[in-house]
């Protein structure tokens, strides 16, 4: 056939003559650039803030051609030191996943549960605009704002209040609120720094720095023991960090607030505290020595299993060392047993009355930079209620310090108590980070739901609509040091890659949806310019900050000392009777319950402890290659001589039931814990099949907990509501 | 200047023709398919480059015959299945469109894989534009660099610029294109459930193994 009377010509759009064609057809996509015989690479470092945990190391990315290549630490950040940690080194799996979230996406399965496929069809940003902005009005007008909840720390706040809703949920409670509430009721602060660099003496309740490796910590607390720091370790399991201690002492789980209580009573009665520090700073201590006078080493060791003549000579090197710090961070001792705000209180007293909060080695109070604020262009209405759905409202100090009670929120969308809810906005809380989330899947069945995501994890399976987050690789943030900040420090981040498919941010995507609500007024705002402003309290722009290195320290790098009398507690001084939980009706001091302590397990019975992997991240990273080859599954560690008895073989599948549930798991024989005792790694057992490494690999320790009603919550923690995660014994059995 | 002879000028409409299935549906990309524009355009090319039409060609008629009934549902239908093979799918994205995920030691975007091919643009006088949102090894762009290669070479003339793009295309294919379809190709005739997809993979597989000898 002649060319001429092809009909693709037509499609091409091409004219031919004589057999041939001349000229070119147009290309969407690629366009003419003048063409580079040499290969020559463009390698650019870019500043940025890793986010997978919440130090933020200060990092640099190096991009060769638009891609970036490796990710390293910033040497001008005193939390990253200039390193990173696995989990930091691993971002890059985040951003370059296949598996990622790419493109919004409604389902089109209606309906829901674990194992269901919600079978995703992709949808323009427009159309999923319109979609959650329609559903969001729809149950406003209907139902009241207070039906729309937002899951995910205080990034919603303002969207919330534009809307009038006081549910705004964060997941504090099942983690790290007893050292919140404590030390914001004795210290005036959330919380204090361990300064290894300088310590002489570090004493550990289940704090496993080494097992977490978070990156400041673990690198300076490595070099405190090659200075020859002292490292005590009560851990029921032996830990990595137990593992780099002198002394380990394998204590009998959810007692560890009566060793404090007795090295109280030990440092008081033998007179070994810092008596002028104690006067000029503290208030309180009558009643503290009062109160611990009844905790003899003798009834310590009874109940934890650790020899009185130990806790009475620790105690003593305590007191003597020129310096000394009890670490306090997130899930260790404290926080999964009811005695845990108590046992931090404990804490907070023993580096009190021996002179240790904000000297050399102690503990520190987070030098935190300031940054100019920004608010909305116009004030909320106001909320609807105070009353929330979780049942915050009933534990003021909790609220106050800005957290949600997380685990009874599943009973309460259940029973619709007290007042029904609709919808949710869930970004960044993986379902995983939801104690017993069977429990949550049925309450979430009954939820619009809206996630803002960056991977298809069990969460997006659930969600009715599916809005694909950037990853901090791919934004810009102004960052102010919070974890490690022994002076002021502020990190500016640029986008080292521009976002990948069709990503957009959370604010831009809140943004979008609040405008075709008519209220993004309401919102405070954000971008690049409001960055700026932030920081022209220092005269400076983020690119100021590039230029210097992406890190300043405004104040210099000396550490300079807080003055421990103008604390923000009522008396402006460390109170170790604390007068806000007296205000509130609250136990003011760190009084030992009895009733709170397990029974001993019987045969076959155990005490359950939880920990996680040096390069996961919770359940975030299972799914990222590097990290996942390193540990791709879960175990539970059993003693050698109990699976002797059980007839259980290393490597072998077990049942692990609580009164909550029960998994299958492989087990794991080891010496290195107590026989009464096992512990799983959390972040496994991942069921959304659209993780392709990390599904079906290991099992949940969470289908094991308890997610707590209000009223049970405030039975057994009014004051910070934890949701005591292992206060709870397992069965153990062959599968 | 040398002209594009016949040949050229069908394998460019039927990779454009292909291009448009894996970009993605739209209801103007359906409007073609129930008008019967795709499919004659696919039938007269495959002709031309005396490719035969694939397997499942029959059933993608008796589909489209019975589909453009419902245009709104044979979209849905398309945009789902395109999802799951795609984008996001349960079990596992069975074809994820991205050069890199196959060719690199293990499968994840970018790496070297990636700044090869941006090397590969580069030297053959193309770029994307800054804002463009998806990486460049992704299968619609790698597409539409095999269409630049087709027609600039000939443009180009003989020159050294000429030999430059002929060797460009040479490493684009050997290295890269040919290494990485097939198994794309497998992976999306395995898995997909809706014959538009499975034909065009197909005629993608047979497109690739043809030309692969000639460049
Ligand atoms: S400690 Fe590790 S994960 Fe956390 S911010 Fe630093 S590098 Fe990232």
């Amino acid at each position: 056939m002649e060319l001429t009377r092809r009909n693709f010509l037509k499609y091409l759009g091409i004219a031919a003559a004589a057999g041939t064609v001349q000229g070119k057809i147009a290309l969407d996509l690629l366009r003419p650039v003048p063409s580079q015989a040499t290969t020559e690479s463009n390698v650019i470092y870019k500043a940025g803030v890793c986010g997978i945990c919440g130090m933020n190391c200060a990092m640099k990315g190096k991009v060769v051609d638009g891609v970036l290549i490796k990710l390293e630490g910033n040497e001008l950040d005193q939390q990253s030191g200039g390193s990173l940690c696995a989990k930091g080194n691993a971002g890059i799996n985040i951003l370059y996943n296949p598996d990622r979230l790419k493109y919004p996406m409604v389902r089109t399965n209606p309906e829901k549960g674990i194992g269901v496929d919600p079978k995703w069809k992709r949808i323009s940003w427009e159309e999923a605009f319109d979609l959650a902005a329609q559903k969001l009005s729809e149950i406003k007008e209907q139902y009241g704002g207070k039906a729309i909840a937002w899951f995910g720390g205080h990034k919603g706040t303002d969207f919330l209040k534009a809307i009038g809703s006081p549910n705004d949920f964060c997941h504090h409670s099942t983690c790290d609120t007893v050292r919140e509430v404590a030390c914001e009721v004795m210290l005036g602060t959330s919380a204090y720094i361990p300064d290894f660099a300088e310590t002489d003496y570090i004493l550990s309740f289940g704090w496993d720095q080494f097992g977490k490796a978070k990156n400041a910590w673990a690198r300076l607390m490595a070099k405190a023991l090659d200075r020859g720091a002292k490292l005590v370790v009560f851990d029921p399991r032996l830990s990595p960090t137990a593992s780099k201690a002198q002394e380990w002492y394998p204590v009998v789980p959810g007692t560890d607030h009566a060793l404090v209580l007795a090295m109280l009573n030990v440092i008081i009665s033998e007179k070994l505290y810092d008596a002028e520090y104690v006067a000029k700073y503290t208030t309180g201590f009558d009643k503290l020595a009062e109160e611990v006078r009844k905790y003899s080493p003798e009834w310590a060791a009874e109940l934890t299993g650790v020899p009185a003549a130990d806790i009475v000579r620790i105690a003593r090197e305590f007191a003597a060392a020129k310096s000394a710090v009890i670490p306090c961070h997130k899930r260790e001792a404290a926080q999964v047993h009811p005695n845990g705000m108590a046992l931090v209180q404990g804490m907070i007293a023993l580096m009190a009355i021996t002179g240790n909060f904000e000297r050399r080695g102690g503990a520190m109070f987070r030098k935190k930079a300031k940054l100019n604020k920004v608010s909305p262009p116009e004030e909320a209405p106001g909320l609807e209620t105070t009353i929330r759905v979780d049942g915050a409202d009933r534990l003021p100090i909790l609220l106050e310090c800005g957290h949600a009670v997380y685990q009874s929120i599943a009973d309460a969308i259940l029973e619709e108590k007290p007042y029904p809810l609709k919808a949710a906005i869930i970004y960044k809380q993986g379902l995983f980070s939801m104690p017993n989330p069977a429990k949550f899947v049925e309450a979430f069945k009954k939820l619009f739901i809206i996630n803002i995501n960056i991977q298809p994890d069990e969460m997006a399976l659930l969600a009715d609509l599916v809005l694909p987050d950037v990853t901090y690789m791919e934004s810009a943030t102004v960052s102010v040091r919070k974890y490690h900040a022994l002076y002021p420090q502020i990190a500016v981040s640029e986008p080292m890659v521009k976002p990948m498919y069709e990503t957009k941010s959370r604010s831009t995507i809140i943004r979008e949806i609040a405008k075709r609500m008519g209220i993004d007024q309401y919102l405070n705002p954000s971008g690049s310019s409001v960055r700026d402003q932030q920081l022209s309290l220092y005269g400076l722009t983020q690119k100021d900050v590039i230029a210097q290195g992406g890190v300043i320290s405004p104040e210099g790098t000396e550490v300079k000392y807080k003055d421990l009398t103008k604390l923000s507690t009522p008396s402006g001084k460390i109170e170790l009777y604390a007068t806000r939980l007296a205000e509130h009706g609250y136990n003011p001091l760190p009084t030992h319950r009895d009733e709170w302590i397990l029974p001993k397990p019987k045969a076959g019975e155990f005490y359950l402890v939880t920990t996680r992997f040096a390069t996961h991240r919770h359940a975030q990273m299972q799914n990222y290659r590097w990290v996942h080859e390193i540990y791709p599954e879960n175990y539970v560690s059993i003693n050698k001589k109990t699976a002797a008895i059980l007839g259980i073989a290393d490597g072998e599948e077990v049942i692990v039931e609580s009164p909550y549930g029960q998994i299958k798991i492989k087990a794991k024989l080891t010496e290195a814990i107590r026989p009464d005792t096992v512990c799983i790694p959390h972040g496994y057992g991942h069921w959304s099949k659209y993780l392709s490494n990390a599904y079906s690999k290991g099992a949940n320790d969470g289908d094991l907990a308890p997610a707590r009603s209000i009223e049970e919550t405030l039975e057994m923690d009014p004051v910070a509501g934890s949701n005591n995660d292992c206060h709870l014994l397992v069965k153990v059995r062959k599968a | 200047m040398a002209a594009m002879g016949e040949k050229d000028l069908a394998s460019i409409a039927l990779v454009r023709r292909l291009y448009e299935v894996f970009r993605g549906p739209d209801a103007a990309g359906v409007a073609e398919l129930c008008a019967g524009n795709w499919v004659s355009d696919v039938e007269e090319t495959l002709a031309v480059l005396g490719l035969a039409r694939p397997a499942t060609w029959h059933s993608l008629l008796q589909q489209l015959g019975t589909g453009c009934h419902n245009r709104e549902q044979m979209l849905e239908e398309l945009s789902v299945e395109h999802t799951r093979l795609f984008v996001n799918a349960y079990g596992g994205t069975p074809a994820p469109p991205y050069a890199s995920v196959y060719l690199n030691d293990q499968p994840m975007l970018g790496g070297q894989v990636t700044l090869q091919v941006i090397e590969w643009y580069k030297r053959a006088g193309v770029a994307l534009p800054p804002d463009y949102p998806e990486p460049p090894d992704y299968l619609p762009v790698e597409l539409e660099f095999v269409i630049h290669l087709i027609q600039s070479i000939p443009e180009a003339g003989t020159g050294q610029a000429a030999s430059q793009l002929r060797l460009v295309q040479r490493e684009f294919w050997q290295d890269h294109f040919r290494l990485w379809i097939p198994q794309f190709v497998a992976r999306t005739t395995e898995e997909s459930q809706h014959p538009l997809y499975t034909a065009s993979a197909e005629i993608l597989g047979a497109f690739v193994q043809q030309r692969a000898v000639l460049v």
